[in-house]
């Protein structure tokens, strides 16, 4: 064998096993997905083909638009709270002044480390209208600002997308903070870095050379925000009503709650173009080009 | 750099050999059972069979399971069955189960969930086995209609009785408050505003579980139409009828006084329970069925019910057994695909009543669906004495929401009820509702 | 000085904030796993429990076979891990560094399972698993949970990979390596902070998944902890402080699997930055 026919060999032993195992477990069902959208059917009996009448409910649907708005506002909640934060934090940790880094840096964690289960049945507690600890706080400070905040129409989104922010700010932490480790300290060498230029120099040095992990970190909180199911389901079941639907919530309804498989597969296949879009912008707006130091 | 190479060797070598160690022992195990199976076939000892049955067994109920097993053993020696632990999931399981062709052998089915497997071909018809065994004479007058599908056949051979929806009061909140106990809508209007005005949840409602929210709808209806929502799934009438903007328009006016807490949307059972129990909160809806557990959290005798305090004072007479609740068929159903069809048939259906009698010895379940007279092992309580007596005057019945046939119906209905006892105005309410009827009617 | 003390304050202040803000569900859950329902839900949600109930405990070894279902998540979780690892190391090096045409077109494929809700494809999963023989087995789970990782490892193990210099594969070719051995030897070893990050966030989703188990898994000894919790959830209410007594003792590996391995990565990375600076 020549060495370039062993490249090839060592190229096809690297790729084709997980390419394999990935368009078999994954591609091949959302394709399936893609088309049962054109379908007419109740995930049991025959299906039949019915063109694009799937996704004409889909614009007509009130669910959709609610889900739609949901999707987005989830998403802007995770980016705003886990990157704008965990650049904070991330940058406070990596100042060598700062004593106990290593605890600090653990303990904003562990959130991560429970199951979501268990934060989704804490927050519900602290959003409790009687006597929940939002409320509480708000009487103590002299507030009359009692609200029902898993079930107003206009806070209920908000507040299940900032539990899910919040219990899973320690995974953006973590990789800003790897990347902020690998950058050169020669770099900082130049601007001494004190008080209240310590934030600027990190504005003009660092935020620019995390580009490759913000563009990672983006697409993390966009995708994971459009696609949030599991805090709904353990808070308010999508409730009351629809107020905290998402396309998710939307395709479990339809597919197990009332027998529409066809119908849930065209908000499950809007979904990943949706996301899919998104992926392509951040790629497009985020720098591209690969740092050297 | 060495060290850090072996290190990294190391922790891959270690995974790859857990993770091998973990494949391998997973597929002996799944070689063990084919020739298990294997074994079967040989006639060294009594053939066994093996059926997996998926049902609710755990809790309260676990102990009616084991002991109708154990009985079971006796009449069908040959049988062994597995029990899979159903999960509250608004039977999302073992529609996956259906879809994916791997229904278990017997699986525990409401008459929603039968509906929807009949019309893809999936359940085994039980007419021959009911007759063989001679099932239906061993019902009680009232439990016989369970038996038979609205097609003449029979799915599912029935394993409870009709149990009504309820509202249960705490009697010491009402007493100590001076409230009367409403008997008419008036008066419980009269109640809701004058606990609320105490700081006492009136009726804690479990509405993360969206049937409940439907359950007290059809509660507000039966009031003025024993049909109920029932009828609506039916395909008659709309939510324009005079019956059912009553019924809402008394449930809108009972949200704006206070009902409900803010929070019913994130409530789960144990927590409504909680918030009853301890005395936060004067009424709970619910199926009759727990009036058990929640009489033992409260304290015998303390604890009443209400069937249907959304009449009109004039229509209290004829219209106070009008019960909503009940009229699911459900049972233990059998899959078509099963390997052993008339086994698993038979022991369906033999189980069903084996259950219902361990039901009344074990838990003490006072709505028995024999023929049979049974007791419990600790008799009953007050409130089940209560219960038993009432039963007798029931007139008529809707359903609770997995009851419904349609489940298009059953989904809009649980959603859009939600937002009538979120605060949504009674025209908008109606107006979505008869939108969607007519296209769930298609 | 005044004002940089003042900063001082400020900064260890909002950063004792996040911890308190960090452990508090730690103790929460911790309380929580002493009580009973109605202090759980109504009388005493946040406090310390008035009565300590250690019956919760003996509960969750008596009622609940929890060896067992340790056992099980241990394999499921492992194995996953693992597969997940080998499989995403191999293919994002040969997208990062190998040169061939469609490295770009595939490495952008790879990508698509991270927005892809495992909702959406339980049934055709399902169906799945039945025919290739994976039901009743670890492997009906660990399968899917590594298909779905693989976007999320793959895109991690790439950044780390573009980030080496490329006179790294040009020395070692000289030497006379094998792609193989460059590899195993070279390369692997350089991504470890990488490796041991995607260790932690690919165990604690298998560890703590449940939809997809849910639905693969129907045979009781096969069963993973979050599906065992379901023993205690029935139509007439849930024993939450025994949950709660599950849901402590589950989450004790999580948190040392992370402390184990985010030593790992801050050691690798030091020694990383060193070197480069």
């Amino acid at each position: 064998m020549t060495s370039k026919q062993k490249y090839r060999v060592a190229l096809l032993v690297f790729t084709v096993p997980t390419l394999l195992f990935f368009s078999i477990m994954v591609v091949y069902p959302i394709l399936q997905t893609f088309q049962k959208s054109f379908f007419d059917w109740d995930g049991l009996t025959p299906a039949t083909f019915n063109g694009l009448d799937n996704f004409i409910r889909l614009f007509q649907d009130d669910d959709f638009w609610v889900s739609l708005k949901n999707g987005l506002i989830f998403a802007f909640v995770l980016v705003v709270y886990q990157l704008g934060l965990g650049t904070v934090l991330a940058i406070a940790l990596s100042n060598k002044n700062i004593f106990g880094r290593k605890f600090f840096k653990t303990t904003y964690f562990i959130p991560v480390v429970l199951s979501s289960v268990v934060v989704s049945q804490l927050f519900i507690a602290i959003y409790n209208t009687d006597g929940g600890l939002v409320n509480s706080l708000f009487t103590l400070f002299g507030f009359n600002y009692q609200q029902a905040w898993l079930s107003g129409e206009h806070s209920s989104i908000w507040a299940i997308a900032f539990t899910n922010a919040w219990q899973n700010l320690g995974v953006h932490l973590v990789l800003i903070y790897a990347a902020i480790k690998s950058i050169p300290e020669h770099l900082y060498e130049a601007a001494t870095i004190d008080g209240a230029t310590f934030w600027r120099s990190h504005w003009k040095i660092t935020i620019p050379l995390l580009g490759e992990t913000y563009k990672f970190c983006l697409i993390m909180a966009i995708t994971g925000g459009l696609n949030a199911f599991q805090n709904m389901f353990v808070m308010t079941n999508g409730g009351p009503g629809n107020i905290s639907y998402t396309f998710t919530f939307m395709m479990y309804k339809a597919a197990f709650r009332s027998g529409e498989y066809g119908y849930g597969s065209a908000a499950a296949a809007f979904l990943v173009i949706e996301c899919l879009l998104f992926t392509i912008l951040i790629n497009k707006i985020v720098a591209r080009e690969k740092i050297s130091y | 750099m060495k060290k850090m190479k072996t290190h990294a060797m190391a922790l891959i070598l270690l995974s790859v050999m857990v993770a091998l160690s973990g494949c391998g022992s997973s597929n002996k195990g799944a070689d063990k059972e084919v020739s298990g199976n294997n074994v079967e076939k040989k006639p060294e000892t009594v053939e066994t069979i093996k059926l997996k049955f998926y049902a609710q067994y755990s809790g309260q109920e676990k102990a009616a399971y084991d002991a109708a097993k154990e009985a079971m053993k006796k009449v069908m020696p040959e049988v062994e069955v597995e029990f899979e632990v159903a999960a509250q999931d608004d039977e999302q399981k073992i529609k996956t189960y259906a879809a994916a062709g791997t229904l278990p052998d017997i699986f525990f089915a409401s008459s929603g969930l039968i509906e929807t497997l009949k019309n893809s071909d999936n359940l085994l018809v039980l007419d021959d086995v009911v007759k063989a065994n001679d099932i239906e004479s061993k019902l009680n007058e009232t439990s016989k209609a369970m038996l038979w599908n609205k097609d003449g056949h029979s799915y599912s051979v029935p394993n409870v009785g009709q149990w009504a929806a309820v509202i249960f009061f705490n009697k010491e909140i009402f007493e100590d408050n001076n409230i009367k106990v409403p008997a008419n809508y008036t008066e419980l209007l009269e109640a809701v505003t004058a606990l609320k005005a105490k700081e006492i949840t009136p009726l804690t409602l479990f509405a993360k579980e969206k049937w409940t929210g439907v359950q007290l709808l059809d509660m507000a209806i039966v009031g003025s139409d024993p049909g109920g929502l029932k009828k609506l799934d039916n395909g008659e009438g709309t939510f324009s009828d005079e019956a059912y903007i009553q019924g809402a328009s008394k449930l809108e006016e009972l949200v704006k006084a206070g009902l409900l807490s803010k929070n019913a949307f994130n409530t789960t059972y144990d927590d409504a329970v909680a918030q009853f129990t301890s005395g936060k909160a004067a009424m709970l809806l619910n199926g009759a069925w727990s009036m058990g557990a929640l009489e033992e959290g409260l304290g015998e005798g303390k604890m009443g019910m209400l069937y249907t305090p959304f009449t009109d004072a004039d229509k209290v007479d004829s219209a106070q057994w009008n019960i909503s609740g009940g009229g699911f068929n459900q049972g233990f159903a059998v899959s078509k695909n099963s390997k052993y069809p008339e086994v698993a048939a038979k022991y369906a259906a033999l189980i069903s009543l084996e259950f219902n009698k361990q039901r009344v010895i074990q838990i003490g379940d006072p709505n028995s669906i024999l023929v049979e007279e049974v007791q419990p092992t600790v008799g009953f309580t007050p409130i089940q004495q209560q219960y038993a007596k009432d039963a007798v005057n029931f007139k008529s019945m809707t359903t609770f929401a997995w009851g419904f046939e349609n489940a298009k119906f059953k989904t809009v209905i649980e959603d859009n009820s939600q937002k009538l006892l979120a605060g949504q105005k009674l025209d908008d309410f109606i107006q979505d509702m008869n939108k969607e009827l007519e296209r769930v009617r298609n | 000085m005044l004002k940089r003390t003042a900063n001082r304050i400020s900064a260890y202040g909002s950063l004792l904030f996040f911890v308190l803000i960090s452990l508090y569900p730690l103790v929460w859950l911790l309380f929580y796993s002493f009580k009973n329902n109605e202090e759980i839900f109504s009388t005493n949600v946040f406090g310390v429990p008035r009565v300590w109930r250690f019956e919760n405990y003996v509960n969750a070894f008596d009622v609940f076979d929890l060896v067992l279902y340790f056992k099980n998540s241990f394999i499921v979780s492992i194995g996953t891990v693992a597969i997940t690892i080998i499989l995403s190391l191999m293919f994002s090096y040969a997208a990062a560094r190998m040169k061939w045409r469609y490295a770009e077109s595939a490495r952008i494929y790879m990508t698509a399972g991270m927005f892809i809700p495992m909702q959406i494809i339980l049934i055709p999963l399902l169906v799945l698993s039945r025919d290739l023989h994976l039901q009743d087995s670890y492997l009906a789970v660990i399968v899917p949970y590594v298909a779905f990782q693989l976007s999320f490892s793959t895109i991690i193990f790439y950044a780390f990979f573009r980030s080496l210099p490329f006179e790294i594969e040009e020395s070692a070719a000289i030497d006379g390596a094998s792609v193989y051995k460059t590899f195993f030897q070279i390369m692997v070893p350089l991504v470890k902070p990488a490796i041991a990050s995607v260790c932690i966030f690919v165990f604690l989703f298998a560890w703590n998944e449940f939809l997809v188990a849910l639905v693969m898994i129907s045979d009781n000894m096969l069963k993973t902890l979050p599906l065992g919790l379901l023993y205690f959830q029935t139509q007439f209410g849930s024993d939450w402080g025994t949950m709660g007594a599950v849901m402590v003792i589950s989450t004790i590996p999580t948190i040392l699997i992370y402390l184990l391995f985010s030593e790992q990565i801050e050691k690798a990375l030091t020694v990383s930055s060193a070197v480069k600076g």
